[in-house]
């Protein structure tokens, strides 16, 4: 209970002093149109030249490019800011504050802060498959939605886990710091279905780097045409990757040398 | 001046060193051609589109990356940096205009990358061994000089850019748009005519094309004498209204930051 109302005095304090800067808040709600504008016109370019991309019609490829910015808008929001952030702390000192604080410690470093102008890619993101499923003349089913929330939660501990894990072992390498920028560029991958890809880089894009659980896969739920057994090894990769980091940042804030003994 | 210059680049050379590792990293994030491929690979799987085959589309986005890199620019976030935290006072007072320090860096950075480059290219084309450009000696040295060309024009819009932090507290917001339409325009999305031919006969004039496309169309071979002379009229061009830009925004500049009385 302690640990809800925690969160709610987190986010207000965020929200408050972002508000501080309407100006720039803005600025930068435009410039994720502006992104996301460019990522349809750009779809639109290919659209010139064929009917389908890997398969996928016009309004399915913008639903992924949709879902591409509504992550985007996920992990601007909550992951890069928190999570990504620990090494940055760790090298100025101030991760101690973290360690020393009476509540889990991992609770606060994944959900400290929010960067609230980045849900707007939320937002747009929502916005743009909404239209994608006009254009469909395809209205999901509960089902289909509930499996749609479902992927994406799946997808947004996915990626958590991974950046838990590789913060993790910054502990060790701290000359990894742009292991994020790494992931980043991974996930531009992830643009367009995962489907043309051919091969190998395919099989790397799903099971290596799982960014097909990311947009394509979600996509595809909300299309109804997602496997079931695709849904079940989201869900089930998502929890034994949760497990698995949670063991590995408590192994690892362990052997933390602080920066004052 | 030469002198000068070689010292500053030694200087940066050294630093950069430090951080090949880092560099390497920073090299192998920039996928965007790649995945810009995969869509056209896919896509011309049935068929040429517009002129362009499987391997026409490889030859292309391969060396578009490779002219990607070996352009790129970050004096943005340095200048900002340091207009904002005002270190630009210190370099203010060094006898050599800034603009030669951020200059060399780049250069320092774009001297070393090659030996990165170079390996990559191999295994590029080893992968793809398709890949075919036009290298009689005359298309090699235009592309050279439509490489630096390039390089030159992306430095200074981004330095002019950076030089706006005197006046608003948002110039990443304008870089990131230019930036954008130079992703688009600039030959990232698609090749320039694979857009509907309007949109071609104008982005074959705006800067952004030279600051990307232009070197890869040298070296397709695609262009005919015609294109090429008027390409690098206009690469000329911009290169000329980037340096007025410039002066015109450092002279007023100056004046405005040394009224704060740094």
């Amino acid at each position: 209970m302690r640990y809800l109302r925690l969160l709610r005095v987190f986010y207000k304090y965020s929200l408050v002093s972002e508000l501080e800067y309407r100006v720039e808040f803005l600025a930068n709600v435009f410039m994720n149109v502006f992104w996301l504008a460019w990522a349809v016109v750009s779809v639109a370019v290919f659209f010139l030249h064929t009917d389908k991309l890997g398969d996928w019609t016009w309004p399915e490829v913008l639903m992924v490019v949709a879902l591409f910015t509504l992550f985007s808008g996920v992990m601007e929001a909550f992951l890069r800011p928190n999570v990504g952030a620990v090494l940055d702390q760790v090298r100025d000192g101030t991760f101690d504050f973290v360690l020393l604080k009476p509540v889990n410690a991992q609770f606060i470093a994944s959900l400290r802060n929010i960067v609230v102008w980045r849900l707007s890619d939320v937002v747009i993101g929502l916005g743009l498959i909404v239209y994608a499923l006009a254009q469909l003349h395809d209205v999901p089913t509960p089902g289909q939605i509930a499996l749609f929330v479902l992927m994406l939660l799946a997808a947004t501990v996915i990626v958590y886990a991974t950046w838990l894990m590789m913060v993790s072992l910054s502990f060790w390498f701290v000359k990894l710091d742009n292991f994020t920028e790494l992931f980043y560029a991974f996930y531009e991958a992830g643009r367009y279905p995962v489907t043309i890809y051919r091969g190998l880089v395919r099989i790397v894009l799903t099971f290596v780097v799982p960014i097909a659980f990311v947009t394509t896969f979600p996509a595809s739920a909300l299309l109804g045409r997602i496997d079931p057994m695709t849904a079940l090894v989201s869900v089930a990769l998502a929890t034994g990757l949760f497990v698995i980091s949670n063991r590995f940042w408590n192994f690892a804030i362990q052997h933390y040398s602080s920066a004052s003994s | 001046m030469f002198k000068k210059y070689l010292a500053l680049l030694r200087q940066s050379l050294a630093a950069l060193f430090e951080y090949r590792a880092n560099m390497l990293i920073w090299m192998l994030i920039n996928v965007m051609p790649l995945v810009m491929l995969a869509v056209w690979f896919s896509m011309s799987e049935g068929g040429p589109i517009a002129g362009y085959t499987q391997s026409d589309f490889v030859s292309y986005y391969l060396l578009l990356a490779l002219v990607q890199q070996m352009t790129t620019v970050w004096v943005i976030y340095e200048l900002d940096y340091e207009i904002r935290h005002g270190d630009l006072s210190i370099k203010l007072l060094h006898p050599l205009n800034p603009l030669h320090d951020y200059l060399a860096t780049n250069l320092a950075d774009k001297i070393l990358r090659p030996f990165a480059l170079i390996p990559l290219a191999l295994l590029a084309w080893m992968i793809f061994p398709t890949i075919h450009y036009d290298i009689a000696p005359l298309n090699v040295i235009l592309f050279v000089v439509a490489l630096a060309g390039a390089w030159f024009i992306r430095f200074i819009a981004q330095y002019i850019f950076g030089l706006l932090a005197f006046w608003v507290s948002d110039s990443m917001t304008l870089n990131d748009i230019w930036y954008g339409l130079s992703q688009m325009l600039g030959g990232m999305i698609a090749p320039l005519t694979l857009f509907p031919s309007n949109v071609t006969a104008i982005a074959n004039w705006l800067p952004f094309r030279f600051m990307l496309s232009f070197p890869v169309e040298i070296a397709s071979g695609r262009l005919t004498r015609a294109d090429l002379a008027m390409g690098i009229a206009a690469m000329l061009f911009w290169v000329g209204v980037g340096i007025v830009v410039y002066r015109w925004v450092w002279r007023r500049g100056i004046r405005r930051f040394s009224a704060f009385g740094a």
